[in-house]
C-alpha cells in the first residue's frame, strides 16, 4: 500500500469531503493564501475563496461563527492552528456549539469540526482533551496516524455534532503511513487494539501510541506482554474495548501527553475501577505529564513529558503489584 | 418610508401584546429583565421580518422579539417556564427560541457568544444566498465584551447581511454607561468597522423601524452590516429581583413621559388613523390574547415529565 503523511491524509479529506458537500467549508487564520502552512493552499484553487474562507486573529468569531453556520445549514472545518488559540473561541465552542443541540431538545445540529495542533512548542501545546469530555456535548478525536487520521476526518466532516479534532504537532510532514487509496471512514467512537497482549492493557492516544508499541517491543525480552489499545476517539469513549481488554489482562496503564490532574487517564482509571474492580491484579498506573505548567526551556519542557521509558517502568513496577508515580 | 397605515396599526397591536407580556411578567416572575418603555426599541426592530431572515435578540425584549418572529404566545410562554409547549420542552436555557423561525439561540447566560454566532448564521446566508438577513440587538452593558469587536469586523470584512442595534438603555445591571463604556454613543464605533452608524430615537417606534429597515435593505444588496444605535432608558432594575436605589429619579420621570407606546397611539390618534376607543380596544384585545396564552400555558400547561429518558436524551445527533 502506498504511503503518505498525516499532512497529506489530512488534505485527502478535505479535498474529497468539498467536492461531496457543498456545504462544507473551511476557515480559519491564513487557511487560503497560507503563508503558515500549505495544507490547504492547493484546495483553493480548487475551492475558491468562498470555501476557504481567511479570517483575522480573532478566534471567537473563527469558532463562534462556525456555530452559527453550523446552526443555519453549513458544515464548516475550522482550522484553529493549536488548542492554545481555542481559547479566545471557548465560549462559543462550550456554552454555544456543545448545547444547542440538547437545548432544543434535539431539533438543532451543529456539524462543524475544529482542527487544533498540540504539543508543538511553547506557543502551541495546550493539552485541552480533559476539558473537552467534561463537556456533554462534544466528540473529540485524536488519531495517531495517517490512515486513521484521513478516515476520521471524514467521519468528523459528516458527523452532525461538534467535533473537536487533535492533531500532534510532531505528525505533519513527518509522520508516514499506510493509506488505501480508494474511499474509506473510520467510526468515531471505536478504539483500535494495536497490539494483542496478555499481562497489562496499555490505553494511550496520539504519539503515546507509539512510546505504548515501542515499550511493548522492549518488554517482550522481560517477558511483559502489553496489549496497546488506540483510543483514537476520547468522548464519546469506547469503554467497551477498554474494559473488555482489562478484563483480559487484570492490569491497566493509561498514557497520555496531558498533565495528570484530573486528566483523561483520571476518568479511564476511575471507569475500569467502576465496572471491572474485580478483575484488576495491580494498581492502576497513570503515565501523564507532570503538573507544571509548560516551561519555556525545551529540555526542561520535554523531561515534564512522558516516554516510552515511563510505560516501561510503570509496566514493571505494577507487574510486581506495586503503585507507581512518575 | 411609507407604512401604510394598515401596516402601523398592525405595528401598534403588536406593540401592545409586548407592553402586556412585560407588565405581566413584571408582576408574576421573580427575576424578569423588564423592557418596559424600551418597547419601541425591540417592537421597531423586530417587526415585520420574513421567513428567511433570522433574528438575534437581546434579553431585554427578546422573548418579544421571538414571538414577534412567529412563535406562538404559547411558544413564548413555554420557553420563558420550560413547559412542554416550549422550544427545548425545559431542557434550554431562555431565549432557546428555533432556527425553524429563525432565531438564534441563546444556550446560556454570558452575553456576548451570541455576537459571534449571529456573525455565522450571516456568513451562511450569504454563503447560501437565500436572500435574508440576520437582525441582532444588544444592550450596552454587553458592547463592552470582546465579541462585538471579532464580530463586527469580520462581518465588515466579509460583507455579511447582518443589521446591529445596540438597545442602549444607559444601565449595565447597576452600574451606568459612563462608569462603563468610553465613549457612551456606541454608534461613534460604526467608523472604525467602516460601515453606516445610525443614532436614533430609540423610544420613537417609526424611526426604529424605518432604520433598521434601511439597513436590512442594504444588507440584503449584499453592500454589509451596519451599526445602529437606539437611545432609551432602562425604566425598572436589571431585573425585577433588583431594587434601582442607585438610580436618578427626575431623569426617571423624564424618561416615563417618552413612553414608546403612549406616544405611537398619541401619533395614531393625532394622524387620525385610530380614535381614542379603538386605541383602548386595542389595548384589551392585546391584554387579554396574552392573558390567555398565560393561562394556558404557565397555569395550565403541561409540565416536562421528570423523566429519566427524557433527560438523557438529544445530548447528541444520531
Amino acid at each position: 500500500m502506498r504511503e503518505i503523511t498525516f499532512n497529506e491524509a489530512i488534505r485527502e479529506a478535505l479535498r474529497e469531503e468539498m467536492r461531496r458537500d457543498s456545504n462544507v467549508y473551511i476557515v480559519g487564520e491564513d487557511v487560503g493564501v497560507n503563508a503558515r502552512n500549505k495544507l490547504s493552499a492547493t484546495l483553493l484553487q480548487e475551492f475558491g475563496t468562498d470555501r476557504i474562507i481567511d479570517t483575522p486573529i480573532a478566534e471567537s468569531v473563527i469558532i463562534g461563527s462556525s456555530v452559527g453556520a453550523a446552526l443555519a445549514g453549513m458544515r464548516p472545518v475550522v482550522d484553529i492552528g493549536w488548542t492554545d488559540f481555542m481559547l479566545d473561541g471557548m465560549d462559543a465552542l462550550i456554552t454555544q456549539a456543545s448545547r444547542a443541540r440538547y437545548s432544543s431538545d434535539g431539533e438543532a445540529k451543529v456539524p462543524m469540526v475544529i482542527r487544533a495542533g498540540y504539543a508543538f512548542g511553547l506557543e502551541a501545546m495546550m493539552h485541552l482533551e480533559a476539558w473537552f469530555m467534561h463537556t456533554p456535548g462534544l466528540k473529540v478525536v485524536i488519531p495517531s496516524n495517517p490512515h486513521d487520521a484521513k478516515g476520521l476526518l471524514k467521519s468528523a466532516i459528516r458527523d452532525d455534532n461538534p467535533v473537536i479534532f487533535l492533531e500532534h504537532g510532531s505528525f505533519g510532514n513527518q509522520l508516514k503511513g499506510p493509506v488505501p487509496e480508494g474511499e474509506y471512514t473510520v467510526p468515531i467512537g471505536l478504539a483500535e487494539i494495536k497490539r494483542k497482549g496478555t499481562d497489562i492493557t496499555v490505553v494511550a492516544t496520539g504519539k503515546m501510541v507509539h512510546e505504548a508499541l515501542a515499550a511493548a517491543e522492549e518488554l517482550v525480552k522481560e517477558s511483559i506482554s502489553l496489549e496497546v489499545v488506540d483510543l483514537r476517539t476520547v468522548a464519546p469513549m469506547d469503554k467497551a474495548t477498554i474494559l473488555e481488554s482489562v478484563k483480559k489482562t487484570g492490569r491497566l496503564i493509561v498514557a497520555h501527553e496531558a498533565v495528570k490532574t484530573g486528566g483523561m487517564g483520571a476518568e479511564i482509571g476511575a471507569t475500569v475501577a467502576e465496572e471491572a474492580f474485580s478483575s484488576l491484579k495491580a494498581p492502576i498506573a497513570r503515565v501523564a505529564a507532570f503538573d507544571v505548567p509548560p516551561p519555556f526551556n525545551r529540555g526542561l519542557r520535554n523531561m515534564t513529558l512522558p516516554t516510552k521509558l515511563d510505560i516501561i517502568d510503570a509496566a514493571k513496577n505494577i507487574m510486581q503489584s506495586k503503585s507507581w508515580h512518575r | 418610508m411609507n407604512l401604510s397605515n394598515e401596516y402601523l396599526v398592525r405595528m401598534f397591536q403588536e406593540m401592545l401584546v409586548c407592553r402586556a407580556l412585560e407588565e405581566k411578567m413584571i408582576t408574576e416572575a421573580e427575576g424578569w429583565h423588564a423592557g418596559v418603555g424600551e418597547e419601541a426599541s425591540f417592537v421597531g426592530t423586530f417587526f415585520g421580518l420574513g421567513k428567511d431572515d433570522y433574528i438575534c435578540p437581546h434579553l431585554r425584549g427578546g422573548y418579544s422579539a421571538h414571538y414577534l418572529k412567529g412563535l406562538s404566545l404559547d411558544q413564548v410562554f413555554g420557553e420563558l417556564y420550560g413547559r412542554v409547549i416550549g422550544p427545548g420542552k425545559g431542557k434550554g436555557i431562555g431565549l432557546v427560541g428555533s432556527m425553524k423561525y429563525g432565531t438564534v439561540p441563546w444556550n446560556a447566560g454570558g452575553l456576548g457568544p451570541v455576537f459571534v454566532t449571529s456573525a455565522g448564521v450571516a456568513l451562511a446566508v450569504k454563503l447560501k444566498k437565500t436572500g435574508g438577513v440576520v437582525v441582532m440587538n444588544f444592550g450596552d452593558g454587553v458592547s463592552a465584551r470582546g465579541e462585538f469587536h471579532e464580530a463586527v469586523n469580520f462581518a465588515s470584512v466579509q460583507k455579511l447581511p447582518i443589521v446591529y442595534v445596540c438597545q442602549n438603555n444607559q444601565w449595565a445591571m447597576g452600574t451606568s454607561t459612563e462608569r462603563a463604556i468610553a465613549q457612551i454613543d456606541i454608534v461613534e464605533r460604526a467608523r472604525s468597522y467602516n460601515i453606516p452608524g445610525i443614532m436614533v430615537d430609540g423610544n420613537d417606534i417609526i424611526s426604529v423601524h424605518e432604520v433598521v429597515q434601511m439597513a436590512i435593505a442594504r444588507a440584503r444588496r449584499g453592500d454589509g452590516p451596519s451599526l445602529i444605535e437606539c437611545k432609551t432608558y432602562r425604566l425598572k432594575g436589571h431585573t425585577t429581583a433588583d431594587t434601582p436605589f442607585y438610580k436618578n429619579q427626575e431623569l426617571e420621570e423624564a424618561w416615563l413621559k417618552k413612553d414608546p407606546v403612549k406616544r405611537f397611539a398619541d401619533y395614531l390618534i393625532q394622524k387620525n388613523i385610530l380614535a381614542q376607543t379603538q386605541v383602548e380596544e386595542h389595548t384589551q384585545q392585546a391584554k387579554a390574547k396574552m392573558e390567555k396564552a398565560y393561562q394556558d400555558v404557565v397555569v395550565k400547561g403541561e409540565r416536562p415529565k421528570r423523566d429519566k429518558e427524557f433527560l438523557l436524551s438529544g445530548v447528541f445527533a444520531p
